[in-house]
């Protein structure tokens, strides 16, 4: 195998941070975690990941705001998928607006993650 | 606080001696009281230092043990040995009660987040570590938050086998039981869970029919139970919380239910029943509601017109401009806005008719908008 | 008789009435502190059960408004309205009221928030100043929930009626425009509304934390800090106690008066039923949840006046003696305003708590308690200048008096540390306790004189302005 593809995640809640950074590490795949938007923000600058995942709501910087600085400031395409919790659909609207590429309800499936991971990758 | 201003009462009298004494004595117990608590507030200062310190690295720890079960889960539906190990790791650790709540947090917030397998392998580690057998003694205590927090572990963990445990508390006296229990219905048995409401006596809240939708919202699969008998409910909440199941799961087949309950004597329930017709756009609501206009409250009069704002039509007129005049302004406003679009010329008429400023102002603006 | 004996008898009764007046004092103090410890721990224990996510995103919770009025507020204007356009709750508005501002806040506004004019028809419910450039709506749909009204100048009272006639939610939040609020305050702050089912709430009232020296960016709260400036640290310790332990208390005895101007939510439909914010008085914030409980009361409806402790608004405490000053000088004439409005409920059996406890407690321990100190101040000069004072007996006095209040601020201190636990760090609580010990000598004075000049102000300054437009809404 070359060079492993990177994915950089931003999502506030610890544990499934770290059950889905196993899962995709799992799979391949070079990982980068981030806890709030902003830290996010500063790994993708650093790395250029061939995949972002972002929740949506996140203390500092929230999701949006990382998919909007993505695409419009870094003008990067970098597929980006985000994480909604029910009820958010609005904000889930507002994503695929601002250029996200997919969108994964919570509670999800470590499974299909790593099935849309694969398919944006391919 | 003035307690300060009482120094003044202090003033010379020879023949109190016995007071300087009591002062005095008053003063030194305040000032050990004082002491006490300057030393008790380094104390608990310190204690919560060091007490969010080590909760942050025990939650660290249980979260990697947790992640590395899950993720040691081989999909086979059984605990394996690499996941034994792990709980055997954990177990001893949970006697103490601090320890305990930390790890069921963090188990919540996984929970909160994944579908699929890894709910099933967490919900066995739950079984394993002995919290279930905890969780349902919890049940039967005395304290009502005891009770609560048995209920609430049950649910996050989708406790299929204690229902009948649980619904014992549908009518506690406290309201955050009851929340627990409604909620552990619906989030372990889905829309199934409704028959709670068959048998409930208290009073659900407008924040617990926030919960309860909202839990219901979570539920992929919709089999929807028949809802008529609770719309026939003697519990007027339970006929509250069915009508806004009506409306938001589009449950079409209780229009003979909800034109009964434009009757009904609670009149949150037949506001609420208006607005559900309202939506549903139900032509046979018209004319009931027009006969029993006058005998409803100001809110419900303009339900009932803010229906007719669809589906009014040129026989409605007489109707429309009995209330163009009513001293209530968002009636007015409606009526007049409804004789706008049934009947554009009598609408202009009105500006002849009545030169009241009010009146006038609104004619303006809907002739705009 | 001789007179020297008349003398003496009237001084012993005096005597006799401070000694009273100060055990009455100390035991409601004791009181207090017991009662609003309870309360705290029942809400914690409430609260631990409770999920705040559902309301946020429901479609069946109730839409709020938020009524900010401004004032000369240029400066903070554009940010002050960021911050409360960045609450969590999702159906809601944010109405700006722009009070006849002399500067160019509204300018600045229709530049950064892209705003255009739009038809509005207003229900004047209640009898305000005219509309002046109208209502203004963003054509960015990024602020939808902004709404900018511009009205001719009327005071505070008349921008909230102003809002509370735009609004066309049933539930408002009547708020300071520079308060910063916490992402989760408006779902707070609305529970008690949506949980009660056997009585109707009409107002919840917020705690006002002090926003000096801490961290704040992009309208969001960072870091606390504990200010270094002596003035604003007495201050916190104030606010601590009134919120902690004074209201706190006061709401386990469903007794509430007061919900702070600069953070309360009204159920909107009785606020306009009793006649909106009185404009004639200074204190609008105080009277309005007077007349409220009175009105209900009159009709015998079952109500309940809730208050959530939590900290979620803050914002900038004075930092100058001057401002301070002529801020407690127009609460002191609000609460004078506001008794006399209001003297009916008093020791009226037929107000219940309301007219038995709560109103005979603010008379006699809030609006009467700096004269008393004063007339007991020169009650001691007088025997001082005529009689040979026992100085061991008037130390212990002063002695105990001094320390029972540093024990009673410290028992707000340790209520703080047990629930929110703010100023996380280290050598903060030496500093509280530093405070707590020179705030009686250094802050209680100063708060004396405010509140007598305010009392004179009252009285023979009618005509008096209202004064700089600085927060207001704490008391006792």
């Amino acid at each position: 195998m070359n060079i492993p593809q990177k994915i950089v995640i931003a999502e506030d809640n610890s544990v499934f941070l770290m059950l889905i950074k196993l899962k995709l590490e799992q799979q391949g795949y070079q990982l980068f975690i981030a806890q709030d938007g902003k830290k996010a923000l500063e790994l993708i600058e650093e790395h250029k990941p061939d995949l972002i995942l972002t929740d949506i709501m996140m203390d500092y910087v929230n999701g949006l705001e990382v998919i909007s600085h993505v695409r419009n400031v870094l003008k990067y395409i970098t597929p980006i998928i985000v994480f909604s919790a029910s009820g958010q659909e609005e904000m889930v609207l507002k994503a695929f607006n601002l250029g996200a590429n997919d969108f994964l309800g919570k509670p999800l499936s470590p499974s299909e993650l790593i099935v849309r991971v694969k398919r944006m990758l391919l | 606080m003035n307690s300060f201003s009482f120094v003044f009462t202090s003033f010379s009298f020879n023949d109190f001696p016995i007071i300087i004494k009591i002062i005095w004595i008053l003063a030194a117990i305040f000032f050990l009281i004082l002491l006490f608590f300057i030393v008790y507030l380094k104390v608990l200062r310190h204690r919560l230092r060091v007490k969010e310190a080590t909760n942050l690295e025990l939650e660290k720890k249980y979260e990697e043990l947790i992640i590395t079960y899950v993720f040691a889960d081989s999909g086979e539906g059984r605990i394996n040995e690499a996941q034994s190990v792990i709980i055997e790791k954990i177990k001893p650790s949970l006697q103490n009660t601090n320890n305990r709540k930390i790890f069921i947090k963090s188990l919540m917030k996984l929970m909160g987040e994944v579908s699929g397998g890894t709910v099933n392998s967490v919900d066995k580690l739950f079984i394993a570590l002995g919290l279930l057998k905890q969780a349902r003694a919890k049940l039967q205590h005395k304290k009502w938050h005891i009770i609560a927090i048995g209920i609430r572990d049950l649910r996050v963990f989708k406790i299929k086998e204690v229902r009948e445990e649980v619904k014992v508390h549908i009518n506690h006296p406290r309201t955050e039981v009851r929340t627990q229990a409604y909620l552990y219905f619906i989030e372990v048995f889905g829309f199934e869970g409704l028959d709670f409401l068959d048998d409930l006596t208290a009073f659900i809240s407008k924040w617990d029919q926030i919960g309860i939708l909202g839990a219901l919202e979570n539920i992929k699969q919709q089999n929807m139970p028949d809802v008529k008998r609770w719309l026939c409910s003697e519990n007027d909440s339970v006929v509250l919380l069915t009508l806004e199941l009506v409306k938001i799961y589009n449950i079409f087949n209780t229009t003979k239910e909800l034109l009964d309950l434009i009757h009904h004597n609670n009149a949150d329930v037949r506001l609420k029943s208006i607005q559900v017709l309202s939506y549903f756009f139900c032509l046979e609501a018209v004319v009931p509601l027009k006969e029993i206009m006058n005998s409803l409250t100001e809110k419900e009069q303009i339900a009932v017109l803010k229906m007719l704002e669809n589906m009014a039509t040129e026989q409605d007129e007489a109707f429309i401009l009995s209330h163009i005049n009513s001293p209530v302004f968002d009636i007015k406003v409606m009526a007049l806005k409804i004789l706008k679009r049934i009947n554009h010329g009598k609408f202009l008429a009105q500006k002849e008719d009545n030169k009241d400023s009010t009146h006038l102002k609104i004619i303006e603006f809907l002739e705009k908008n | 008789m001789d007179i020297s004996v008349v003398l003496n008898y009237i001084i012993q009764v005096f005597h006799y009435l401070f000694f009273a007046y100060g055990f009455i004092v100390l035991t409601s103090c004791i009181f207090l502190a017991i009662l609003s410890t309870i309360e705290t721990k029942s809400y914690l224990r409430k609260n631990s059960f409770v999920n705040y996510k559902d309301v946020l995103s429901s479609k069946i919770a109730p839409s709020i408004s938020i009524i900010a009025p401004a004032y000369n507020e240029s400066l903070n204007i554009v940010e002050n309205v960021r911050s409360l356009l960045s609450t969590h709750y999702v159906n809601y508005e944010v109405i700006i009221v722009n009070d006849g501002s002399k500067d160019d806040s509204l300018e600045k506004l229709i530049k950064n928030y892209d705003l255009e004019k739009v038809d509005y028809l207003i229900n004047q419910k209640l009898k305000t100043k005219p509309i002046r450039a109208g209502v203004f709506k963003s054509k960015n749909p990024a602020f939808e929930k902004l709404v900018v009204v511009d009205k001719e100048n009327g005071g505070k009272a008349d921008a909230l009626n102003v809002g509370l006639n735009v609004s066309k939610n049933d539930y408002v939040a009547c708020i300071d425009v520079d308060c910063l609020l916490l992402e989760d305050s408006l779902q707070k702050m609305i529970k008690p509304f949506l949980e009660y089912t056997d009585k109707r709430v009409v107002a919840s009232g917020g705690v006002i934390r002090i926003a000096n020296s801490c961290k704040i960016e992009n309208g969001k709260l960072l870091d606390v800090n504990f200010p270094k400036n002596k003035l604003v640290q007495f201050q916190i310790l104030e606010y601590l106690r009134s919120f902690l332990l004074g209201r706190m208390a006061w709401s386990r005895l469903d007794g509430l008066l007061v919900i702070s101007g600069a953070f309360g939510m009204f159920d909107k439909e009785i606020a306009i039923e009793v006649g909106g914010y009185d404009t004639a008085t200074v204190g609008e914030d105080m009277e309005i949840v007077v007349r409220m409980r009175r009105y209900l009361e009159e009709q015998n409806i079952k109500y309940k006046v809730a208050y959530i402790p939590d900290p979620l608004c803050w914002t900038e405490a004075p930092d100058s003696y001057k401002i301070l000053t002529s801020q407690r000088n127009r609460w002191t004439r609000g609460t004078i305003e506001t008794l006399k409005l209001h003297k009916k409920i008093g020791f009226n059996p037929r107000y219940r708590i309301l007219g038995m406890l709560s109103y005979p407690y603010w008379l006699i321990f809030e609006r009467l308690a700096p004269i008393i100190e004063v007339m007991g101040m020169l009650f001691f000069i007088l025997l001082i200048s005529t009689r040979d004072l026992q100085w061991l007996y008037v130390l212990g006095f002063f002695t105990a008096a001094y320390l029972s209040s540093v024990i009673y601020t410290l028992i707000s201190l340790l209520i703080e540390e047990t629930t929110y636990h703010q100023y996380k760090k280290k050598g903060v609580g030496l500093q509280f306790v530093i405070a707590a010990f020179l705030e009686p000598l250094i802050l209680h004075p100063v708060i004396l004189y405010a509140a007598i000049k305010g009392n004179i102000d009252y009285y023979f300054n009618k005509n008096i302005k209202w004064g700089v437009m600085t927060r207001k809404g704490l008391s006792g």
